[in-house]
């Protein structure tokens, strides 16, 4: 084996190009980024191009005889009341408008997050004094406030900008206090100050990294937020004043006149709103960025091509609800004349069958815009359905295309039939509608092709599976009480599908406490919500047979599983604060179990609650049921639990870690408790635990867990005394006994727990285990007995190798 | 910011009444300290009002007796006003003209400003409580069933679907909103009236774009809330001991819901109240919204004023009545305020 | 002369007594077990000594020298020597930076060398806790509960501290990952000669890493012991009634133990005079004439720059059989 390289031998290259950084592929893996970058480009552009490329003359030079025309091949998007050109009025806004929105923004957050961070750090009373008044302040509708500071400043740009400013100040300073304070609290900035590390340093390199995530979305919604506010402002006449006009001034003038020209509204308001979508988009991708959780991506998205990921149904949802978006507001104002359906349908249906009198202007864009609407109209429709339905999804994005094309073809068209081309106009129309049905077409064929949608399985359920090779008569306990063949949990990731719980076979009889235990991710929590059946999204679960008191659950009706497991078997959790319900009484969450599945009601209820708390030992049970559970103890609380479990006498308890969350003192009486309703009630006890001297302590039988696999099956006598697998044994061992010899080291398992998605071919346990052979690394063993209450799944214990002979 | 935080600060900040009031029950510790916290807004809310003539520039009185006044003229409205009064003297008079609900009158229309909150704030309030209303109605169970649909990573395409809807109508501007509705669905479809308040129909479309975005910001919280809630243990709990899914979601999901919804329903209604101020300039309805931009403009402040004061009361009361509602609905609250 | 001692130490948090007159003694390359339930103040006492807390009263001697009187450049040199390792391996580490970045900070900080001579030495000391170098390199999500922790280890010994504060640093990992851990820590105390206070709630693993230990109860120390004198014969009841609670790898239970009743009272209202007396299985509710641990705090009456138990009727084992 060649020498490990160290880490002073690999120089990292100082220079990295720009956009090979980790920071800018995580900002552009997801189109978000691509479409921030494109969006902030253009806005860029436009602000400091406009002024240069257009005169005064043009935006202020005044035609009467022009005024309030439709779309031209000189007016692209018409002209206003004076005559004036909308576009380029649009176009030359847009520096004024960024400006003042930006420097509104920059003024709120200067103030706001000055004051937030003054005030996290602000002594005690002082503090929450300050916190009270941004909480008023906050109450109050910022525009009012903002329309009141324009009362004392006056009615100007500035004015409108100071006003927005400060009325906005006080949110921003509610989120730099909360994360301040939040952050302060952390371990890493204690373990930080422990170093002695200096403030600076810990502002610089603990404190602003964690935090500018959120700080700069928080700041790009402010602007888009105040982009809005001064545009309220300048369209209620309190902003920009006399010559100078931003994009809410011109909206004002566009309101006035919308049913004339509709465009003198729209345009800018379209700025408006793609500057809002650009500084969202560029918040989610500069949040990306600047998260190192995504510099080292898996590599199955790293794998994909960039064509992959940016053409991801994502990316056709995210433009198809774009262009639906754009269509709708677009939709009833390009030819106020062309409204009558009737009117279009007929035009549209001669041109296309080549006999409409070419001479007609505007033909083609007559065609178009019935494409356009008629499209969109039902990509609407479709798309709303698409939150619903997988199968829409594409359908949507693709009519959301369609409009796109006719758009397009439409602008075209005008263009040209204004420039009297009127063969190319009619051209430009015929290929936006021809571009339309192909995509119609692949649309229907890829819609009805996709199976995806089916394949799924529901994890609600557990899933029968074939029981040709149950072994049944692997093992026979007395009076089995519960029976379960072939459990599995599947999980289908994207990286790969794995199983953390694996073809697992086990029996409980009536009246036993069996321990499961194991590290974590050995799948032994999972087992128990696999038989509970509340193994969370996107889990698999199959078996052959669960049986619980004969009867096999896997084929059971929902009402029917509903009704036996809500009566057979009940849980009870690690924690028992977040397992209660806070808003409910006590003795509410006790009784609705049986409430549902016996039909009890009234004394009768009242009297089996008092009985089951005095099951668990909680005295004063009349007052307890009526309290809230912030008003028990942790011990308490956890016996709460146990008597809710009690309520319907069911013949199964889970106990999934139920005292790891408690101290040991409370843990000891926990463990009484347990062991109590077993022997008084003969309640069977799943116990998961991995506490190995819990399980010791209370169990009869303990199951071992290792990769998702049951590696021992053992009576706990035996436990100590009989030749266990390897696993079970260092497991063991690496737990300081009460007589160990503390001069020793302690026996550890090298290594660590396996990757589930990269489990290795033979035993699981194998690269860790120091009696591994040959035949250990080639093939899994099955779990065999080695004695008749003894099972191991290990060569060595059930066909040992010829060198390692037997005792 | 939740509503028990404020409450735990509150009593961290009141230790002398917290000492006055330890012998009394929780309900009356907490009504009483509520009461003590609306009269400290109150007061600043006065004091802010009453600041804002003298911050303005120029002299009011001028401004009363129009440009063209003599200077006696000036002088008389000065002493009409009690300009020439030190200042708290001239603080006492308001605060005991607000106490007689007498704000002033109008330098321009010369009607009262008790007449014109009479006149105006009907209207205002229709909006605002309308817009309340959709906000409320749709946003929950929007927010509820969404967050169900897309828990723990379901539905990731609803989820992005729901995220740029709420985002791109989060961002529009009510200006936007209620202009381009009025386009729709007044001029092009004639379906509703505009510009009249005599239909009963006619708060459709102003209640309609006062209320897209809250809706839309709601429905992102409560989404987020049904997840958090939804993620949680006692859920599980609830599951594992096979209840009904409508009892899960009644019983153990919505009264959790309902209290974060509640915590910056008050919020929201602020928000909706601002809203008002443009949509009724749109619309042409005739609130206090609309009466506010009219008075700024002509720097009328007597109606500013009294507008803005009652605006703040508003909020200060029902931000009051939200807390009032969450320790009803929720028993940690009154435990936290202690 | 001991490495750290701590005397008549009270840290308040507004009215809660979080720590009431604690005092211990750690002697250089020793290791002081703190243990107890959790409420019982022993975190906040950890908090205290590396300054994360402030002493309301009491004294905290580094080599004799007072740290909470302590300022400026001497001030910055204790705590140099002092260092603190966090229970959960996840939070007490700066995601944003990698793990050579956040040991190359305290190298800065604490030690004078070059750029290089750092690198070098951050791939020593990752060797040191058995991690590959190249790591240094990786950010910390990118690494197991265990692997963090051993990162957060080297980021310590990058400081050269004598006294190591070591809070719950197991807790959070699996018994096979805790057990290479604890063997590590020893072997690094024996090679740098560190002092530890070790903070856990378990005590199979206090027993296993102690010379002496620290039983706390409310913000008290009721006993301080010999390791092996304390698990072999408490004196405090307490101490017995801890040790009963431990799962002892004896199938069925341990039939002999006398289980704790009750729960651990709420700290802003410990009871009067000895404070466990309202949970004592030895105390006044067994024993009615024993009026004493209601009315007089047994605290008062003792010693504590040695060995204690504060306890007026302190168990011997003869009286258990």
């Amino acid at each position: 084996m060649s020498r490990a390289p160290a880490y002073s031998d690999v120089q990292a290259p100082i220079y990295l190009a720009f956009w090979r950084t980790p920071f800018f592929r995580a900002f552009l893996s997801s189109p978000s980024g691509f479409l921030a970058l494109f969006l902030a480009g253009i806005l860029f552009a436009t602000a400091l191009l406009a002024p240069l490329a257009l005169t005064k003359e043009e935006v202020y030079q005044r035609n009467v005889r022009r005024r309030l025309e439709g779309p031209s091949a000189d007016h692209i998007l018409g002209t206003d009341n004076l005559g004036r050109d909308i576009l380029k009025r649009t176009l030359y806004a847009t520096p004024l408008s960024l400006q003042l929105a930006l420097s509104a923004a920059g003024m709120a957050i200067v103030i706001g997050f000055a004051a937030g961070a003054v005030t996290a750090y602000l002594p005690g009373r002082l503090r929450n004094v300050a916190l009270r008044l941004i909480e008023i302040m906050l109450a109050f509708p910022g525009i009012l406030i903002a329309i009141m500071l324009v009362a004392v400043v006056g009615t100007s740009a500035e004015g409108a900008v100071l006003a927005i400013g400060i009325a906005f100040s006080p949110s921003l300073a509610r989120v730099a206090y909360t994360l301040a304070a939040g952050v302060a609290g952390l371990d890493y900035i204690a373990s930080a100050r422990v170093l002695g590390l200096s403030s600076r340093r810990i502002v610089a390199r603990y404190i602003i990294p964690n935090i500018a995530e959120t700080l700069i979305v928080v700041s790009l919604n402010a602007t888009a937020a105040a982009l809005v506010a001064v545009s309220s402002l300048s369209f209620l006449g309190l902003g920009v004043q006399g010559t100078q006009f931003d994009w809410g001034r011109l909206i004002t003038e566009g309101v006035l006149r919308l049913y004339q020209v509709p465009l003198l509204a729209l345009a800018p308001a379209t700025a408006i709103g793609i500057t809002g979508l650009t500084l969202g988009y560029l918040g989610e991708a500069l949040a990306r960025g600047l998260n190192p959780t995504l510099w080292t991506q898996t590599a199955s998205v790293q794998s994909r091509s960039w064509l992959q990921r940016y053409f991801s149904s994502e990316t056709m949802l995210l433009s198809g609800s774009a262009l639906l978006l754009i269509a709708f507001y677009f939709l009833p104002w390009f030819s106020p004349d062309a409204l009558d359906p009737n009117r279009t349908l007929v035009t549209g249906a001669a041109i296309l069958a080549g006999r409409a009198n070419l001479t007609e202007t505007a033909i083609g864009s007559q065609v178009a815009l019935l494409l356009l609407r008629t499209g969109a109209w039902i990509a609407l429709l479709l798309g709303f359905l698409s939150y619903f339905s997988l199968r829409f999804r594409r359908l949507c994005a693709y009519l959301g295309l369609i409009c796109g094309f006719g758009a397009g073809s439409y602008f075209v068209s005008i263009l040209l039939a204004d420039s009297t081309n009127l063969g190319a106009a009619l051209a430009s129309a015929r290929l936006g509608f021809y571009l339309g049905l192909i995509a119609t077409i692949l649309l229907i064929a890829q819609v009805f092709s996709d199976k995806s949608a089916t394949t799924r399985g529901s994890h609600n359920v557990i899933h029968p599976t074939s029981q040709a090779s149950v072994v049944e008569a692997d093992m026979s306990l007395p009076r089995p009480l519960l029976q379960v063949r072939g459990l599995t949990v599947r999980f289908d990731l994207e990286s790969g599908a794995i199983a953390p719980v694996n073809d697992i076979n086990l029996d409980l009889a009536e009246g036993e406490i069996v321990g499961v235990v194991g590290e974590s991710g050995s799948g032994k929590s999972l087992t128990a919500l696999a038989l509970a059946q509340l193994v969370p999204h996107p889990g698999i679960v199959s078996a052959h047979y669960v049986r619980l008191r004969g009867e096999d659950i896997t084929r059971m009706s929902a009402g029917q599983l509903r009704y036996f497991l809500g009566s057979e078997m009940a849980m009870i959790f690690q924690d028992p604060m977040s397992s209660l319900n806070p808003a409910l009484k006590i003795g509410t969450q006790l009784t609705e179990a049986p409430r549902v599945h016996r039909r009890l009601s009234g004394k009768d209820l009242h009297r089996l609650a008092l009985d089951r708390m005095a099951d668990v030992h909680i005295s004063a049970a009349e007052r307890r049921l009526r309290q809230y559970p912030h008003e028990f103890s942790g011990g308490m609380r956890q016996r709460a639990m146990i008597a809710m479990g009690l309520m319907n006498s069911p013949s199964l308890i889970i106990a999934d870690e139920p005292t790891t969350a408690l101290d040991v003192t409370i843990q000891a009486q926990i463990i009484d408790v347990l062991r109590e309703i077993n022997q008084e009630q003969g309640t069977t006890i799943m116990l998961i635990s991995h506490d190995i001297g819990v399980i010791v302590e209370i169990c009869s039988r303990v199951l071992v867990m290792y990769a998702g696999r049951i590696v021992e099956d053992v009576k706990v006598t035996d436990l100590l005394t009989t030749d266990k697998h390897p696993y079970t044994e260092a497991l063991i061992a690496a737990v300081p006994a009460f007589d160990s010899n503390r001069d020793e080291p302690l026996a550890s398992i090298p290594g660590r727990p396996p990757d589930l998605d990269n489990l290795p071919a033979g035993c699981a346990f194998a690269p860790r285990c120091k009696y591994v052979f040959e035949r250990c690394h080639r093939e899994a063993p099955p779990l065999l007995h080695v004695e008749e209450t003894h099972r191991i799944a290990c060569f060595l214990r059930t066909e040992p190798p010829a060198e390692a002979t037997r005792e | 910011m939740t509503s028990s935080q404020a409450l735990q600060r509150h009593s961290a900040d009141s230790g002398t009444l917290a000492r006055l009031t330890s012998r009394l029950g929780p309900w009356p510790r907490f009504l009483l300290k509520r009461a003590a916290s609306l009269f400290v807004v109150l007061a600043m809310l006065l004091a802010l009002t009453f600041l804002l003539i003298h911050l303005a520039p120029g002299d009011p009185a001028v401004r009363k007796a129009g440009i063209d006044a003599s200077a006696e003229q000036i002088e008389f409205e000065r002493k009409a006003l009690g300009l020439d009064q030190p200042l708290p003297i001239q603080f006492i008079r308001y605060v005991q003209g607000v106490a007689r609900l007498d704000f002033g009158t109008s330098f321009i229309t010369k009607q009262s400003v008790t007449e014109i909150l009479q006149q105006r704030f009907p209207r205002t309030f229709q909006l605002a409580g309308t817009g309340l209303l959709i906000v409320m109605t749709v946003s929950v169970p929007l927010g509820i069933l969404v967050g169900a649909l897309t828990r723990e990573g379901r539905n990731r395409r609803l989820e992005v679907a729901f995220m740029s809807l709420t985002s791109t109508s989060s961002a529009l501007p009510e200006f936007l909103t209620a202009t381009f509705l009025a386009f729709i669905f007044a001029v092009t479809l004639n379906w509703l009236p505009v510009g009249t308040t005599q239909k009963s129909t006619a708060i459709i479309l102003p209640a309609i774009s006062v209320s897209l975005r809250p809706v839309a910001s709601l429905a992102r919280v409560v989404r987020l809330e049904t997840l958090n809630v939804l993620a949680q243990d006692y859920i599980r709990t609830a599951r594992s001991k096979r209840l009904p899914t409508y009892v899960i979601f009644t019983r153990h999901l919505l009264p959790n819901v309902l209290t974060a919804a509640l915590t910056i329903g008050g919020l929201v209604f602020a928000g909706l109240l601002g809203g008002t101020v443009i949509v009724e300039n749109v619309f042409a309805w005739p609130g206090l919204g609309q009466r506010v931009v009219d008075a700024v403009f002509n720097l009328d402040y007597p109606v500013i004023q009294g507008i803005v004061l009652y605006f703040g009361v508003i909020v200060v009361l029902i931000n009051t009545a939200v807390d009032i509602l969450l320790a009803l609905v929720d028993p940690r609250t009154l435990v936290l305020s202690e | 002369m001991n490495k750290l001692d701590v005397r008549d130490l009270v840290v308040r948090y507004g009215r809660l007594t979080a720590v009431d007159g604690v005092s211990f003694g750690i002697p250089a390359g020793g290791t002081l077990g703190l243990v107890g339930e959790s409420g019982s103040g022993k975190s906040t006492i950890a908090r205290a000594i590396v300054q994360l807390a402030k002493a309301g009263r009491g004294q905290i001697l580094l080599d004799g020298m007072d740290i909470t009187v302590a300022h400026g450049a001497d001030l910055n040199e204790m705590r140099s020597r002092i260092q603190m390792i966090f229970q959960d391996p996840y939070s007490s580490l700066n995601p944003r930076l990698s793990v050579g970045a956040m040991i190359d900070e305290v190298l800065r900080r604490h030690r004078n060398m070059k750029a290089a001579q750092r690198r070098l030495e951050i791939g020593r000391l990752l060797e040191m806790v058995a991690l590959d170098p190249l790591f240094a390199d990786r950010y910390p999500h990118q690494f197991s509960g265990g692997q963090r922790q051993r990162i957060a280890i080297a980021r310590t010994l990058a400081s050269q501290p004598e006294l190591v504060i070591l809070d719950e640093v197991v807790s959070a990992l699996d018994v096979s990952v805790q057990a290479a851990i604890l063997n590590l820590l020893r072997d690094l105390q024996r090679e740098f000669r560190l002092s530890f206070l070790f903070i856990s709630h378990d005590l199979s693993v206090v027993r296993y890493m102690s010379d002496s230990v620290c039983v706390m109860y409310l913000g008290q120390i009721v006993e301080w012991k010999e390791t092996e004198d304390l698990f072999r014969q408490p004196e405090h009841p307490y101490t017995q009634g801890l040790i009963d609670s431990i799962p002892k790898m004896i199938a069925g239970g341990d039939p002999n133990r006398i289980p704790l009743r009750g729960e651990i009272p709420d700290p802003h209202f410990p009871p009067p005079a000895c404070r466990f007396h309202t949970r004592c299985p030895f105390g006044p509710l067994a024993h009615p004439e024993r009026n004493r641990c209601r009315e007089d705090d047994p605290h008062r009456l003792i010693d504590k720059s040695e060995h204690y138990a504060a306890c007026h009727f302190p168990l011997v084992r003869q009286e258990l059989a």
